[in-house]
C-alpha cells in the first residue's frame, strides 16, 4: 500500500514544478516590464502598438511571435534594414540597447505574453538568449 | 414703437457667429504651432564618410580632420573623407548601456591655441560616489590629442547621483564666448529629480572651462542646491546650441509622448518637467493635467506628435539662400530634419526637409559653411548642398 504516498508525492511534485514554472515566468515578466518601460516604450509604446510604418508593433506581431529568435537577435545586436511585420514594411534602425542576456530573456517573456500575445514557446531563459547569434 | 424683428435678430446672430469663428481662428493661430509642412526645396546629399558604428557627434579640427564619437565608446578620426581605422586611445571608462555611452564632442573656442577637446559620456559609478551600485551618470572631460592618443585627460564634471536605470543622459556641450561651458543633463528616468536642486538630473549646468563652479551661478547660495545648476525642470535635452549673435542659449528636449520641446535656457529658470507638459506618458498615462503654471517656463514651440529631436544648429553662413539665422533640428523618429524659420527668438514656421535621410544624431555647420549631418543608422556623415 505504498501507492498512495507515492502518488501523493508525485502529484505534489508536479504541481510544485509547474506552478514554480509559472511563477518563474511571472517574475521574469515583471522584471521584463521594468526593462520595457525603460528601454523600449518610447518607440513601441505602452501596449506594444508601435507606429505604423515607423516603429513595428509588438502586440500580435507575426515577426515576434513566429520568429522569436530573430526578435532576440535584434534586441541583442540591434536591427537595421527592411523587415515586414503584419504585412507592413519597416526600414529603420533599432540601436542595440546592450542589455544583459538575463534582461533580454525577461523583456522577451514580457512582450511574448502581453497585450493579447500568448506564447506557445517555453519560457525564454538566459541560456537561450546566449545561444542566439547573428 | 419698437418691435423685435426676427430678421434683424437672425442677422445679429449670424454676425455674432462669424465674429466668434474669426476670434477662435485667431486664437488658434496664435497658439504654438504644432504642425509642419513639407518643403519643396531639394538638396544634394553628399556622403563625407561611412563605416562608423552608431556615431553620436562630430567636431571639425582646424586641419580639416573630423573627430567622431561612437556611442559604444570609441572616438574616431576622419581624414580626407576616410575613416581612420586606428581608434583614439585614452578615454576613461564609458558606460555603454541603454541610451548611455560616449556622447558629445566639442572643441574649445580657442582650440587652435590650447588644444582642448571636450567630451561628454555616461560614466559608471566610481568607488565612493553617491548613488546606485552599478549605476552611472553623465560626465564631462577634456583632453588633448597627440596622434591617436588623448593626453592630459581631466574629468572636470560628473553628474550625481549615479542611477542604475539607463535612459536619458542628455549630454550636449556648448561654449559661450565668455569662458563658460554648458552641459545638458537628462533626468535618467527619474522624473521628480528634475525638480530637485540637490540632484544633477534634468538640469543644464554651467562651469568654467576647467570645471570650477562660477560664483555667479543662480543657486550657489541656496542651501542643499548643487551650485553648478544653471536651469532645471528638463527631461532629456539632446540638442543645445548658442546663437552667438544674440548670446541666447537654445535647447531642445525629448518630452513624453507629444511633449518634445524647444526652449530658451536662462539663468535659474524652471522648465517645468514633470509638473507641466504638453505630452502624456508612453503608456498613455496622464503625467500632469497642466500645460502651464506660474513660475514655470513655456517652450518656444513643442512637437505633437513627438519627433524625437536630436542635434541642432543655427545656419550662420550664406550657403543656403534666405536661411541665415534659421535653426535646423534633427529627428530620430521620422528620419528627417526640420527647418525652423526664425525671427528673433520666435519660430515663424517650420518645414520638413531631407525626408528619409536617416536617424539624425547630430547637425553641425562645418567650417566651409555647409551643414553636416551625423546619421546613426547608416553610420555615416553627410554634407548638405543646395541644388542651384
Amino acid at each position: 500500500m505504498k501507492l498512495f504516498p507515492m502518488l501523493f508525492c508525485g502529484i505534489t511534485f508536479s504541481i510544485a514544478y509547474f506552478t514554480n514554472q509559472s511563477t518563474e515566468l511571472a517574475k521574469s515578466m515583471a522584471r521584463g516590464k521594468e526593462v520595457y518601460n525603460e528601454t523600449c516604450i518610447a518607440c513601441h509604446l505602452g501596449k506594444g502598438e508601435g507606429l505604423k510604418g515607423t516603429f513595428p508593433p509588438l502586440a500580435k506581431a507575426d515577426y515576434l511571435m513566429k520568429t522569436p529568435n530573430k526578435a532576440i537577435a535584434s534586441i541583442k545586436y540591434g536591427l537595421k534594414g527592411k523587415i515586414v511585420v503584419n504585412g507592413v514594411v519597416y526600414d529603420g534602425m533599432m540601436p542595440s540597447p546592450n542589455l544583459g542576456n538575463d534582461e533580454i530573456a525577461d523583456v522577451m517573456n514580457y512582450i511574448l505574453n502581453s497585450w493579447g500575445n500568448v506564447s506557445k514557446q517555453p519560457m525564454i531563459t538566459e541560456k537561450m538568449v546566449e545561444r542566439v547569434k547573428l | 414703437m419698437k418691435q423685435n424683428n426676427p430678421i434683424y435678430s437672425r442677422f445679429f446672430m449670424i454676425i455674432g457667429g462669424v465674429a466668434f469663428l474669426i476670434s477662435t481662428l485667431l486664437l488658434l493661430s496664435s497658439k504654438k504651432i504644432t504642425k509642419e509642412n513639407n518643403s519643396k526645396i531639394e538638396f544634394n546629399v553628399e556622403t563625407v564618410v561611412t563605416g562608423l558604428t552608431m556615431p553620436w557627434a562630430t567636431a571639425f579640427l582646424p586641419n580639416g580632420d573630423m573627430l567622431v564619437t561612437e556611442r559604444a565608446g570609441k572616438l574616431r578620426l576622419v581624414k580626407d573623407g576616410k575613416l581612420d581605422p586606428v581608434e583614439i586611445t585614452g578615454l576613461p571608462k564609458v558606460f555603454y548601456r541603454g541610451q548611455g555611452g560616449l556622447l558629445d564632442v566639442v572643441l574649445h573656442p580657442d582650440y587652435a591655441k590650447n588644444g582642448w577637446i571636450y567630451l561628454s559620456y555616461s560614466s559608471p559609478k566610481a568607488e565612493g560616489e553617491e548613488g546606485d551600485d552599478a549605476g552611472a551618470n553623465t560626465a564631462l572631460m577634456r583632453a588633448k590629442l597627440k596622434d591617436h592618443a588623448l593626453t592630459d585627460v581631466q574629468v572636470i564634471f560628473k553628474a550625481l547621483p549615479n542611477v542604475k536605470s539607463t535612459p536619458h543622459f542628455g549630454g550636449r556641450i556648448v561654449f559661450d564666448k565668455k569662458g563658460y561651458v554648458f552641459l545638458s543633463l537628462g533626468e535618467r528616468g527619474k522624473q521628480a529629480a528634475s525638480q530637485e536642486l540637490s540632484k544633477d538630473q534634468g538640469k543644464v549646468v554651467r562651469l568654467h572651462e576647467d570645471g570650477k563652479i562660477p560664483t555667479d551661478n543662480p543657486f550657489v547660495n541656496t542651501p542643499g542646491a548643487k551650485p553648478e545648476i544653471w536651469s532645471y525642470g528638463h527631461r532629456n535635452p539632446q540638442g543645445m546650441v548658442m546663437n552667438y549673435s544674440t548670446g541666447v542659449l537654445w535647447e531642445h528636449e525629448h518630452g513624453p509622448q507629444g511633449g518634445d520641446e524647444l526652449n530658451i535656457v536662462e539663468k535659474g529658470k524652471n522648465y517645468g518637467w514633470p509638473l507641466i507638459t504638453y505630452g502624456i506618458g508612453y503608456d498613455n498615462s496622464i503625467i500632469s493635467k497642466d500645460t502651464a503654471m506660474v513660475g514655470l517656463e513655456q517652450p518656444v514651440i513643442y512637437w505633437k506628435p513627438s519627433i524625437a529631436p536630436c542635434g541642432m544648429d543655427f545656419i550662420t553662413s550664406d550657403k543656403y539662400k534666405g536661411w541665415k539665422g534659421d535653426l535646423l533640428v534633427g529627428s530620430l523618429k521620422f528620419n528627417y530634419l526640420q527647418h525652423l524659420v526664425m525671427k528673433g527668438n520666435k519660430v515663424l514656421r517650420r518645414e520638413i526637409i531631407l525626408e528619409k535621410i536617416g536617424r539624425v544624431r547630430d547637425i553641425r555647420q562645418g567650417p566651409d559653411g555647409y551643414i553636416y549631418v551625423v546619421l546613426e543608422n547608416s553610420g555615416s556623415i553627410v554634407r548638405i548642398l543646395p541644388k542651384s
